[in-house]
């Protein structure tokens, strides 16, 4: 019945019925979310696009100001007990759901057994790792959903008990897998709760349409408990295209155009134009050594291949704005430290390169950067190729791959220099250091180091913003200078275009869509 | 004719079912998985998706529930598009595939068809000269250069098109246009080289001699007999333009299934690469049973059987 429902409803469109697209009205944004959002349930969502739309749509206990602090959102305050260990949440007691039900502290229960359930195989379950028992029970040592660290006190006061005390937890609720569910809206349509006619939501939106691999509208919703958002609906365009999005919005057929949705060639062409607006990204785009494979086992040649790169220059190959960088937390987050790092130092490269027991290149053997086929990666290791054998006289290989086949040779047995990137899944600096821990499944380079682990675990529960940083000053240095595990390269950019009658949008170094107190004015 | 029918119902089942086969396995032995991606997640978590999926199976077992499923018309769950079966995804984006393929193939076969024959009656002539240049065109321009320029003529210069969205009957004639022209040029070339080779059999010669006209010559005598290899072509073509272009769906932001042909594949989405593989196999094996059914009718002499 679907399918002959569809097909009339094709014919129809195509025999005249037409529709046109969004015109310009005030009070309406027009947005290129440029993918499908893969669901709009929260616990297993994980992409960009799906987060984009829930944090919309969704509330959690906390939120972000404009300067990536948590601030209080569905929870209007909370306690830190215990050292730490333990935080109680006082929750609004004017919020309702779009079908009039308030919000309870059970929802917040519900979820996160949830999300911690093994059948629901939640893929950032991980996120709550360090609450109590939250890891027994997704690796099933654990049956009894009820021993996760989480209780409601009363109807609106909740209680998070941690394995250990963490300074960043109040971040980690702010992010969309921690958000409240209804377990009588999922019970009742397992399969299909977050689609328009079903879904039930609490934040300035709500979800009105959602026209697979199209577009997706939102209007706002009546009964946020919140002061009510200026917009009346947000369209959101599923445009992949950046060269189709760029050409609707010069003309006037889009408002706004996000980051990942304009072209990079065009971004040099875009500088001084008014609507175009470049940010940092918490993010860094790093290399990465194997440190178990010839010559890369050798700490001298990796702190030559460091000091032989001139990343200054980019930004020039790239043209998107890149910020240089020679350390591993991003400009921007807590703990951000442009003095470690090997600055290009060609002459000490070459120096440090003979001490390793080849002076002048001679007989270092041939050694490969290994990327994912791409043409900025393909820019990038093309560059630096460039500078080991201008700096160091080496022969240097490039290797691109398949994305999967990438990430499968990166898992087993990867290769001597690779290529990654990490963006901030939250604003702290334990997100980025825990990464080369030796027990870090992200961990790529087989370096493992007891100092540099214990000195990530030491930070991530000191409370003090100034031991916490000389903490993470001290374990950068053994990364990017002791040990040179990696060689960071540059900090991401966001490049975004917004025409001028979008006002109040809130920038910020995470690419959050906050669209709660965007206005659409008088446009063209 | 019936017996007919189910003979080549039952043989195209059996093509079909090992395409879908051979397909499951070969993709099974593609590395990397469907859930691999720059961030990893604990051993734990992993489990728990394999488990879900069945990836945790040898590959025999997985099969054994593909087949399962694909008994009661089910393609199962995309790994990507979390908590949506393939057969609905396919349900939502075939009909637009195929409006806008049936809109090329329209367009191409007409116009293709017609320059082909034009093209040989007025053979050397300026016409014939302007046709083969056309064809050659349509021909080695890649679609995306051809999608791109006609944007930037009729959607930025002249502003009469949108330059993507698919809203309504002016947003199909841009990725028509661009959709189309390859196989029109095609057309074009093989009706032309079919009409100057049946233009010198002697029936076409004896029907000049007996004093017919022009038009009923070429109507009747020549076009009829020369569309042989033009059918032939266009059954496969209908298959694979209905199916969609993951250029062209791109470049217009189409909502089509064309692009899962390539973005099924990258993310190792199993269920959805084969439910996309199997419809394309059920539509080139119906057209190619609906092309020798045409062959019957164009020349009495043929048999089904």
């Amino acid at each position: 019945m679907r399918w002959a429902g569809f097909n009339i409803f094709l014919l129809c469109i195509f025999l005249g019925c037409s529709s046109q697209s969004e015109r310009f009205t005030p009070g309406v944004l027009r947005y290129n979310l440029t993918t499908e959002p893969p669901t709009l349930d929260w616990t297993v969502a994980t992409d960009s696009a799906s987060i984009r739309v829930i944090n919309n749509i969704m509330e959690g206990l906390t939120t972000y100001d404009r300067d990536l602090n948590p601030i209080p959102a569905l929870a209007e305050r909370w306690e830190i007990l215990d050292q730490g260990l333990r935080y109680r949440f006082y929750l609004r007691q004017d919020v309702r759901w779009t079908d009039g039900v308030p919000l309870t502290a059970e929802h917040f229960v519900y979820s996160w057994r949830r999300l911690i359930a093994p059948p629901t195989a939640a893929q950032y379950a991980y996120f709550i790792y360090d609450v109590k028992n939250a890891r027994a029970i997704n690796s099933g040592d654990i049956k009894d959903l009820t021993q996760l660290g989480i209780q409601a006190l009363d109807a609106h006061t909740l209680e998070v008990e941690l394995e250990k005390p963490l300074v960043f937890f109040p971040s980690i609720t702010t992010f969309v897998v921690t958000f409240p569910e209804r377990q009588d809206v999922i019970a009742r349509w397992p399969e299909s709760w977050s689609e328009p006619e079903h879904i039930v939501t609490l934040g300035p939106f709500r979800l009105r349409q959602w026209r697979h691999e199209y577009k997706l509208v939102l209007e706002r919703n009546p009964t946020y408990y919140g002061e009510k958002p200026p917009l009346d609906r947000v369209v959101m365009y599923m445009l992949n295209e950046a060269s189709s999005a760029l050409t609707l919005y010069e003309t006037n057929s889009l408002d706004f155009l996000p980051h990942g949705s304009v072209p990079p060639i065009a971004i040099p062409s875009l500088r001084g134009n008014p609507e175009y607006v470049k940010l940092p990204l918490l993010g860094t785009y790093y290399y990465g050594f194997n440190v178990t494979k010839p010559p890369m086992n050798n700490v001298l040649v990796r702190r030559a291949l460091c000091l032989a790169v001139d990343r200054s220059r980019i930004p020039e190959i790239l043209k998107g704005g890149q910020i240089p960088a020679t350390s591993w937390i991003p400009r921007g987050m807590f703990g951000y430290n442009s003095k470690i790092g090997y600055a290009f130092n060609p002459e000490l490269a070459r120096r440090t390169l003979a001490q390793a027991g080849y002076p002048g290149g001679k007989g270092f053997p041939t050694i490969s950067i290994a990327f994912n086929t791409d043409e900025g990666h393909k820019l990038v290791a093309q560059f630096v190729q460039q500078q080991w054998r201008q700096n160091l006289n080496i022969p240097v290989e490039i290797n691109n791959m398949e994305w999967k086949v990438f990430l499968k040779e990166l898992e087993h047995d990867p290769p001597q220099v690779w290529r990654l990137g990490w963006n901030a899944d939250y604003p702290d600096p334990d997100n980025f250091m825990a990464i080369f821990t030796s027990e870090s499944g992200n961990n790529n380079t087989r370096w493992k180091n007891k100092e540099y682990d214990a000195l990530v675990a030491r930070a991530a529960v000191e409370f003090e913003p100034a031991r916490r940083q000389a903490l993470y000053d001290q374990a950068q240095r053994i990364l990017c200078e002791t040990e040179a595990v990696i060689v960071p390269l540059y900090i991401y950019t966001q490049n975004n275009l917004a025409k001028p009658w979008v006002k109040n949008y809130p920038w910020n170094a995470m690419d959050n869509l906050y669209l709660r107190e965007v206005r659409v004015e008088a446009g063209p | 004719m019936i017996r007919t029918f189910l003979i080549r119902l039952v043989s195209g089942a059996l093509v079909v079912f090992a395409v879908a086969t051979l397909t499951f396995f070969v993709m099974h032995a593609v590395p990397g998985g469907p859930f691999d991606s720059e961030k990893k997640f604990p051993p734990e978590i992993k489990k728990n998706i394999e488990a879900k999926y069945h990836l945790d199976q040898p590959v025999y077992v997985q099969y054994g529930y593909y087949l399962r499923d694909l008994a009661h018309l089910r393609f199962g769950p995309s790994l990507k598009y979390i908590n949506r079966q393939v057969e609905d995804i396919l349900i939502d984006t075939f009909p637009v595939s195929l409006v806008l393929g049936l809109a090329a193939l329209c367009w191409a076969v007409a116009v293709g068809v017609l320059a082909g024959v034009v093209s040989a009656i007025r053979r050397d002539t300026v016409l014939d000269r302007l046709s083969i240049l056309g064809a050659t065109l349509g021909i080695s321009i890649p679609n995306f250069v051809l999608g791109a320029l006609l944007i930037l003529v009729f959607s930025h210069r002249l502003k009469i098109l949108p330059p993507a969205l698919w809203e309504g009957w002016r947003y199909l004639i841009l990725p028509a246009l661009t959709l189309g022209a390859g196989p029109a040029a095609y057309l074009a070339r093989l009706t032309r080289s079919s009409v100057l080779e049946v233009l010198e059999k002697d029936y076409v010669r004896t029907a000049r001699a007996k004093g017919l006209s022009g038009a009923i010559v070429i109507g009747k005598h020549v076009l009829k007999n020369s569309l042989g290899p033009v059918v032939t072509v266009i059954g496969p073509l209908t298959a694979m333009l209905v199916t969609g272009s993951f250029i062209v769906e791109k470049i217009y932001s189409v909502p089509g299934m064309g692009r899962y042909f390539i973005t099924a594949v990258t993310n190792r989405d199993y269920p959805l690469v084969m439910g996309v593989t199997i419809v394309y196999a059920v539509l080139i094996v119906s057209m190619n049973f609906v092309v020798d059914l045409v062959y019957t009718f164009l020349d009495p002499r043929i048999r089904i059987g």
